[in-house]
């Protein structure tokens, strides 16, 4: 069998998400992001369409780098309004059986304790259909919404999220054993005591005593993303995640980093088949290539080219109203570095600013792009897993749900024809449609698995 | 009123207000309820158990299901101890607000009131959360405003030692005034605009940063979130302490006692109605609920099998009680309410759900024969939980809040000096 294709829609929950403007479009729908309705159709769609997930963006701040205010953000709406990511998935939930939900949630300023619950309990609502988005946040006014005046420094933000890391695992793996529950109702027990533990974990960020509020749920620790690959990052990346979104244009560049990310990986002592690698792709699709094309022509009309400006210069830290150099001199700050190695000391070909500033201009600037006949795209897709080694995609929209109806009706058939996606879903929790049957919990050789021994060092 | 047919306008007797109160974990107020062999409890981790209850409750044309919350295992000497977790106990307990977005797709007119502290949370983000919810559910949600005790959650937010009752309530204030500004101060009423043709969602003129600088909570806004149906959720508290009530009577718009003797909490609710006077708010703009179980059957004997069935250690005595058939309950009921000044009940579970499936059945039709309960919910069903409460011109906060008005003057003063 050939390598299997793993697909999730991008979504946010809020009004403008990537394609700046299209939201003014008379065929899109995400004015109506704060209807139920919005998300339980679109849950439907994608199961329909045999999606893994639905993997949900989040920020916690507004993007006041360009023009150095918070009215270019507002006017072209990127990203704000915008609501909180967990909450529309249980509505999906309960429409859908094989969905899951991927859920965007930052490490730097929120206590783990809370979020661990929260994570649990939807783990708990949704049958194991569960993962997480570990970010570490990078909006200077997302800091200054809890509390400081400015950023925690890069590197810091991934030794935060580290110990989080280790907290949420001592609660999710360690803090109940896997025989706590007893449910017994004639001897009116429904744990046993025992074998409920306090982490009592003190560190240099957080103290929590525990125990877990919630039981275990089916997975215990959600199945775990990241994106970002500066050089802490993808240290972080190779310890942690299972799931790992490579963002950008240079396909080169992505698989000297997937490669990158799997040796290290590997040298942690986890087997490289347990990282998947995802990059977002913009699918445009028309019966004829022409009409593809047409489309994008359409789109591109109602793109606003200061909406892609704002998205950039707060991802990298760069103010493009303002920048003067002919090339980005990549000198760190504590932006998104990943986002902005790219352009600069990782660039292969390095582009100049005016360059950059032009392609910002255009549908699916933040990621790849594939226009055609549904054959083109799927030849597309098909060719960017094996050159780059991709396990899958996050298909961007940028008519909402217009684009991902067009994939599901016209690409999905061509990809289940070719052999390389789902026809059904199989039973079991999101770890075992990535990984297979019997992979319900994170493996042995994963850094929570030694949190299990809480239970037998304590007590 | 003007009546246009000039017909005798009877008069309007008082209308009871019911929530059913929940929690989202298999024990709740007494240890062993789901121990019970007709509970079903040991279900609050399926979906399907808060969908059918909603849909019970609905039918049933409650005004809301109030879910309690937990933010620590009861550890209260801060003693090592072993968790609480024997009997269950409140552990587990599952947060609340994901069953909320759930239950909303099963119903239109429901309201949801959300148990949670402000003492472990951050504002920001748990105002952003309050807010999606109230778009969600097109403004029926309701906030069980809590400021935490338990030894065991202050170990859990990285705090040393519970704060004291003093500073708990100095914190909650602020972590009040910081929501408010999010909610009704962040965002214009007309600053989202919607202007398809021109490309322009949201006026960046009529978005502002909040700026919030105080002892605990440093915030600077803009709020994520659109203004949402309600902006503010409907408020509620329980208002036990000298301080909570003080607390209740300030900001508080639904306030729930617990207690048995109605004597004593005919004194409780004087005392807050004369305290939410005194910081200038009308005494009707308060709705007081008490903590009620009905055990019923369709005859005495019947409901009175049943309780000797759920005793000993299936119920919980902190609140009223009442066992008897469908019109003696409907008598206790009114009896108390006039007796007390309470405007309604928070109905606890013996047995869950069929003590509200026997309520719904049985007590319901009784009060509404009587004209002291809806017989629907009020069209259109896009009312919001605080229009049902208060009526159909309070949206929004009442003007006459006082912390409103306090909001309101910082923010002029903000605009002049800036």
């Amino acid at each position: 069998m050939s390598k299997q294709l793993h697909l999730n829609a991008f979504e946010m929950n809020c009004l403008g998400h990537l394609a700046h403007g299209l939201w003014s479009h008379p065929a899109d729908q995400r004015r109506h992001y704060t209807d139920l309705s919005f998300w339980t159709n679109l849950a439907k769609l994608l199961e329909r369409g045999k999606f893994d997930a639905v993997f949900i963006a989040d920020v916690l701040g507004i993007y006041d780098v360009y023009g150095e205010g918070k009215e270019p953000a507002v006017r072209n709406a990127v990203q704000i309004p915008a609501n909180d990511p967990s909450l529309v998935i249980p509505p999906m939930a309960a429409v859908t059986k094989h969905l899951n939900f991927v859920v965007t949630s930052a490490t730097t300023y929120e206590h783990p304790y809370a979020f661990a619950r929260r994570i649990s309990t939807l783990d708990h609502l949704t049958k194991g259909r569960i993962a997480w988005n570990i970010v570490t946040s990078y909006l200077p006014n997302a800091a200054q919404n809890f509390g400081l005046d400015t950023m925690i420094g890069h590197d810091e933000r991934y030794d935060i999220a580290d110990e989080y890391l280790e907290v949420v695992y001592k609660l999710w793996e360690g803090s109940w054993q896997e025989d706590a529950v007893l449910t017994d109702k004639k001897n009116r027990k429904y744990s046993d005591p025992s074998k409920v533990h306090s982490i009592r974990h003190k560190g240099n960020y957080f103290n929590v005593q525990g125990p877990h509020l919630s039981e275990p749920s089916l997975q215990r620790t959600p199945v775990l993303y990241q994106a970002g690959t500066s050089p802490r990052g993808k240290v972080f990346a190779a310890r942690h995640a299972e799931g790992i979104f490579i963002g950008g244009t240079d396909t080169a560049l992505m698989k000297k980093q997937i490669a990158d990310i799997r040796r290290q990986a590997e040298e942690q002592g986890r087997d490289p088949a347990q990282l998947k690698f995802f990059t977002g792709l913009t699918p445009i699709v028309g019966a004829t290539k022409e009409e593809a094309q047409r489309k994008l022509e359409e789109f591109t009309s109602y793109y606003l080219h200061e909406g892609g400006l704002v998205h950039f210069s707060s991802g990298s830290g760069y103010d493009l109203a303002s920048y003067a150099q002919d090339y980005f001199d990549g000198s760190g700050n504590n932006h998104v570095q990943s986002a902005m190695d790219r352009f600069s000391k990782n660039a292969l070909n390095p582009r100049t600013v005016k360059e950059i500033i032009a392609s910002l201009s255009k549908i699916g600037s933040m990621g790849l792009v594939a226009v055609g006949t549904p054959e083109e795209v799927a030849d597309r897709m098909e060719q960017l897993v094996e050159d780059v080694g991709l396990d899958g995609f996050n298909i961007m929209q940028v008519v909402s749900p217009g684009t991902l109806e067009d994939f599901v009706d016209l690409v999905v058939p061509e990809l289940q024809r070719r052999g390389i996606y789902r026809k059904e879903y199989q039973e079991g929790t999101l770890r075992e449609q990535l990984f297979g049957q019997g992979n319900r919990l994170l493996p042995a050789s994963h850094p929570a698995a030694s949190f299990r021994e809480l239970s037998v060092n304590s007590s | 009123m003007t009546n246009p047919l000039n017909k005798e306008v009877p008069e309007l007797k008082k209308q009871i207000h019911l929530n059913a109160f929940e929690v989202n974990g298999p024990g709740h107020l007494n240890d062993e309820l789901w121990a019970h062999p007709e509970d079903e409890r040991t279900r609050y981790k399926d979906l399907s158990y808060w969908l059918e209850l909603a849909q019970l409750l609905e039918h049933g044309k409650f005004d809301a299901i109030f879910l309690d919350d937990v933010f620590g295992v009861y550890d209260p000497d801060g003693q090592e101890s072993d968790p609480a977790s024997h009997n269950s106990g409140q552990l587990p307990a599952n947060d609340p607000m994901p069953v909320i977005a759930a239950m909303a797709t099963v119903t239109q007119h429901l309201g949801f009131a959300l148990t949670a502290s402000t003492t472990y949370e951050q504002p920001f983000s748990f105002a952003r959360r309050i807010s999606t919810l109230d778009h969600l559910t097109k403004g029926r949600l309701a906030w069980n405003i809590v400021t935490s005790t338990l030894h065991s959650t202050a170990n859990n937010p990285g705090l040393d030692q519970p704060l004291g009752r003093n500073d708990q309530h100095e914190l909650g204030e602020e972590f009040l005034k910081v929501c408010y500004k999010l909610w009704e101060l962040s965002w214009q009423d007309d600053a989202v605009v919607k202007d398809w043709g021109n490309r322009l969602y949201a006026d960046p003129d009529k978005v502002h940063f909040i700026h919030h600088k105080g002892a605990h909570f440093n915030v600077a806004g803009p709020h994520l979130s659109e203004p949402s149906p309600q902006r503010t959720p409907v408020l509620f508290q329980s208002g036990t302490s000298t301080l909570g009530r003080e607390f209740a009577a300030k900001h508080a718009e639904g306030i729930f006692i617990v207690g048995n003797q109605p004597d004593t909490i005919r004194l409780d609710v004087e005392e807050i109605r004369r305290k939410a006077a005194a910081f200038g708010r009308k005494p009707e703009h308060v709705k007081l609920f008490g903590q009620l179980t009905v055990v019923t059957g369709r005859t005495r004997e019947e409901a009175e099998r049943k309780f000797v069935n759920y005793s000993p250690g299936y119920y919980d005595s902190s609140g009223l009680l009442i066992v008897g058939d469908p019109l003696e309950v409907a008598d206790q009921m009114e009896q108390w309410i006039a007796e007390t000044g309470l405007d309604g009940f928070n109905l606890t579970q013996i047995v869950s759900p069929g003590t509200l499936r026997d309520f719904v059945k049985l007590v319901v039709p009784e009060l509404q024969r009587r004209g002291i309960y809806r017989q629907e919910y009020e069209p259109p069903y896009t009312h919001t939980l605080r229009q049902r409460l208060f009526g159909e011109q309070h949206g929004k906060l009442s003007q006459d809040h006082p912390v409103l008005n306090l909001i309101r003057r910082e923010r002029s003063h903000d605009i002049i000096h800036q």
